[in-house]
């Protein structure tokens, strides 16, 4: 029997879809090629894709802004890694103390909640008072921006775990002490890797807007400089680099995932 | 230490309320080492919540609790449970679920009991595998394992095979009869099958519900036979358990006109 939706995730792209998605992108890419050369606008608005080609070869081999492409992507994907370890790992500890002691979460559960809602950028200025201009304020603010959706998730999985589990490792002789980190974390993780997956999202988003500030090298330092000068085909260069770079970056992690979770909707 | 001579469960006087309407009791009921109990009753009536008191999961409203000899404070490897549901780790293999209680074996020790284990419980091919990767009944008989891994003195099981197909649960029984035979374990077994309960039960027990009180308390020779089915005290037993259980489920919900 053959279902049009395929329910299981493992297996691999079939020949058709992948030819399809490429057929896709060549249409895009026809249709963009075919705009540019009527010129309906000037190449400063609509670059041709050929012109975006040669600035990423010359952005590869000379730089741009005294830095190559690779490193401008390097620096800013390691502030991302470098904010969301730290914002991951307050927040797996931070949802863990919220999910289990009561007094705790009615202490910073409301916190959390409202860190959460704000766009980071509402506190980047705060940041640049308090940490100057350097590494140091962008690694915060992918902290900041990080931490309470894993935090959130957390809470509430730790909240969600079956007492049966609970009991069943306290009458097997796990102490108090060792429930949290033989059960309750291991039975949240799921929804935890869930929350990573969002919080990296949203450090990635982030990281480009902070940028803006004292951003070079970095990717988004990169395409603001582009559009001070007016150089359209970087700034389309930079925002392709950062959609694939983010693909690339989710499908890792959802990698991850399946190493991590494979009881995931079969538990 | 636990006493030798101690009863392996003794339950005086227990009542659990829940805001403020009692829900058991006052029950007493006390059990030798050694036998099987059959706990049945209408859903509702409190079975499963006087199980949990025993395992030390909840504290009785009044009343005391003891196993072999010592009050019950708390959960304790000397008591096993069995789940309805298997809820055995999913992020840990079978062996590993096995093993989660015997930490404080040495490694040696540790992988020798849990193969005796599989083993025991015909799961010796399926140590490796996820707990998603088995069938209903051997994903119970992996959580009868584990929670058999520290030789409990007393397994408390709260209607293990309610989940399970017909036929999957009557081969299940057998199994936990032949355990309960070579491991010498008391156990205490919560159903709601009447069929089950006299099938299994050294000593049947039923509640009436609301508050669960104990109305019937009988011992049976049933469960030494080699085919209790095929005895005519089988479908005596059962007929009058049915009667009495039948009668307690009407004081709860009412008469049933028919």
């Amino acid at each position: 029997m053959r279902f049009a939706f395929r329910a299981d995730p493992r297996r691999g792209m079939t020949a058709k879809p992948a030819m399809l998605r490429a057929g896709a992108v060549l249409v895009l890419l026809a249709a963009w090629q075919l705009i540019a050369m009527v010129r309906i606008w000037p190449p400063v608005f609509v670059p041709e894709p050929a012109a975006v080609w040669r600035q990423l070869v010359r952005t590869s081999t000379e730089g741009y802004s005294g830095y190559t492409l690779a490193e401008h992507l390097l620096v800013s994907l390691r502030r991302i890694l470098l904010g969301c370890l730290y914002g991951v790992t307050g927040g797996i500890a931070l949802g863990l103390l919220i999910g289990i002691v009561p007094t705790v979460r009615t202490l910073l559960g409301p916190l959390v909640t409202f860190v959460r809602t704000l766009p980071p950028l509402a506190y980047l200025s705060l940041l640049v008072i308090w940490f100057g201009i350097e590494e140091e304020p962008k690694i915060w603010l992918l902290l900041l921006a990080s931490l309470p959706p894993v935090a959130v998730a957390t809470a509430e999985a730790v909240r969600g775990v079956h007492e049966d589990y609970l009991n069943a490792a306290r009458s097997l002789g796990a102490s108090r002490w060792e429930v949290p980190f033989r059960v309750v974390l291991p039975s949240a993780l799921p929804e935890i890797i869930t929350g990573i997956r969002v919080a990296v999202g949203v450090a990635y988003t982030t990281v480009v807007a902070a940028e803006t500030v004292n951003g070079v090298p970095g990717i988004g330092g990169m395409v603001r400089d582009a559009q001070r000068y007016n150089q359209t085909d970087v700034v389309i260069l930079g925002i392709v680099v950062i959609g694939l770079s983010g693909l690339l970056i989710d499908f890792l992690l959802q990698t991850l995932d399946r190493r991590l979770v494979p009881w995931r909707g079969r538990g | 230490m636990p006493s030798p001579g101690a009863e392996a469960v003794e339950v005086r006087g227990v009542t659990r309320s829940f805001r403020g309407k009692r829900a058991l009791g006052p029950v007493d009921l006390v059990v030798e080492p050694g036998a099987f109990v059959t706990l049945v009753g209408p859903s509702g009536c409190g079975k499963s919540t006087l199980l949990g008191l025993i395992a030390g999961f909840a504290r009785p409203s009044d009343g005391s609790l003891r196993a072999f000899g010592e009050p019950v404070g708390g959960p304790d490897p000397s008591r096993g449970v069995v789940f309805q549901e298997p809820r055995l780790f999913p992020w840990l293999s079978v062996a590993a679920n096995v093993a989660f209680g015997l930490r404080s074996l040495p490694k040696a020790a540790r992988r020798e009991r849990v193969a005796e284990l599989l083993e025991l419980t015909g799961l010796a091919e399926a140590g490796r595998l996820r707990p998603y990767e088995l069938s209903g009944g051997m994903r119970q008989r992996a959580a009868i394992a584990r929670a058999l891994a520290p030789r409990p003195r007393l397994l408390l099981m709260d209607e293990p095979f309610a989940a399970l197909d017909a036929f999957t649960r009557e081969r299940m029984q057998d199994e936990v009869r032949a355990l309960w035979q070579r491991t010498g374990t008391t156990v205490l077994f919560v159903t709601h099958s009447v069929d089950e309960a006299v099938y299994l039960g050294t000593r049947v027990v039923a509640l009436s519900g609301s508050p669960g009180v104990i109305v019937l308390d009988e011992r049976s020779k049933l469960p030494a036979l080699e085919h209790p089915r095929a005895d005519p005290g089988f479908a005596e037993l059962r007929e009058r358990l049915t009667e009495v259980v039948r009668a307690a489920a009407q004081v709860r919900n009412g008469p049933v006109t028919s």
